[in-house]
């Protein structure tokens, strides 16, 4: 387990409400509906405190019949953590992972349900926010322009304005009328 | 005369703000600072009604009908997009941003059910 990976678990672990659902599902598996009746909470608190717990690998799910079951993930508890205290840090890993979480919450700041809410005013930020976008495109086809527009008009509306900033971001390449991403 | 209905509802809005705030602190002392933070939602909720309810029940020129009326018609303009934002979160699977939707929109109809039921009564 990595400290990231252990810092998330202990952060999710320090709650009652998830402590007791770890509890009832070290019983047995369960489905959101008994858990939220076991513990007097409603079925939405449930699936808000399960996904947390998912997330950071301490429970997780199958489908059995019509429910979706909980079951513990008891392997993740065998850890010891006094390795994970020992474990020596990686500073060119510990940047990258610095990095990677930096980008996650731009992104989850900017575009919600795929759409992208704003174009970021801050130039490291759009880049992040450009080269999410610029996804959609296959690196060395060839796109009309017009084809580009209907790409990026799926993210926002202002697909002008991304276009060109993609262009001097160094993103796409534009040649006449064909556009091509690097 | 609404007076009656006026006092006996916003007393209601404030006890239900403060159970929400005792309710909040007793859960963060517990170590259950989500759950204490989905009461907070709802507590945000009792208070912009409250608000909402005292725009429209200081109007002098309402009588106690159009008070009702407009506070009604309020209670369901208002929670339109919180609607819309509801039905999205349902579409991609947003547990965090499902549970505070439906808080919302529950305690918003307590909010309303117990409105009609003082006024009628009022």
């Amino acid at each position: 387990m990595t400290e990231a990976d252990a810092l998330k678990l202990f952060k999710v672990l320090a709650d009652k409400s998830r402590m007791r659902i770890l509890k009832s599902l070290i019983i047995e598996d369960m489905y959101v509906e008994r858990l939220a009746e076991r513990l007097a909470l409603t079925p939405a608190t449930i699936s808000f405190h399960l996904k947390k717990l998912e997330d950071a690998g301490a429970v997780t799910s199958y489908k059995d019949q019509y429910y979706m079951m909980y079951s513990l993930c008891k392997d993740i508890f065998m850890t010891n953590i006094l390795e994970i205290i020992k474990e020596e840090a990686d500073n060119a890993e510990e940047q990258e992972e610095r990095d990677r979480n930096y980008r996650k919450r731009v992104i989850d700041s900017f575009f919600e349900y795929g759409k992208l809410k704003s174009i970021p005013a801050q130039r490291k930020k759009e880049r992040i926010i450009l080269e999410e976008i610029a996804k959609s495109f296959e690196k060395g086809k060839e796109y009309s322009e017009k084809d580009i527009n209907i790409i990026i008009a799926d993210f926002h509306d202002d697909f002008c304005t991304i276009r060109r900033d993609m262009i001097s971001e160094g993103i796409l390449e534009r040649n006449g009328n064909i556009y091509k991403a690097i | 005369m609404h007076e009656n209905g006026k006092i006996e509802f916003l007393e209601y809005l404030d006890l239900s703000f403060k159970s929400t705030q005792d309710e909040s602190m007793k859960l963060m002392q517990e170590y259950r600072n989500d759950d204490a933070n989905f009461i907070k939602v709802k507590g945000n909720i009792y208070q912009i009604f409250k608000t909402v309810f005292l725009g429209v029940a200081n109007q002098k020129a309402l009588d106690k009908e159009a008070v009702k009326e407009l506070f009604v018609s309020k209670m369901e303009t208002i929670p339109a997009n919180w609607k819309k934002s509801y039905e999205n979160a349902r579409k991609f699977n947003d547990i965090e941003k499902i549970t505070i939707e439906e808080i919302k929109l529950q305690t918003l109809e307590e909010i309303q059910s117990t409105f009609l039921r003082i006024w009628e009564r009022s």
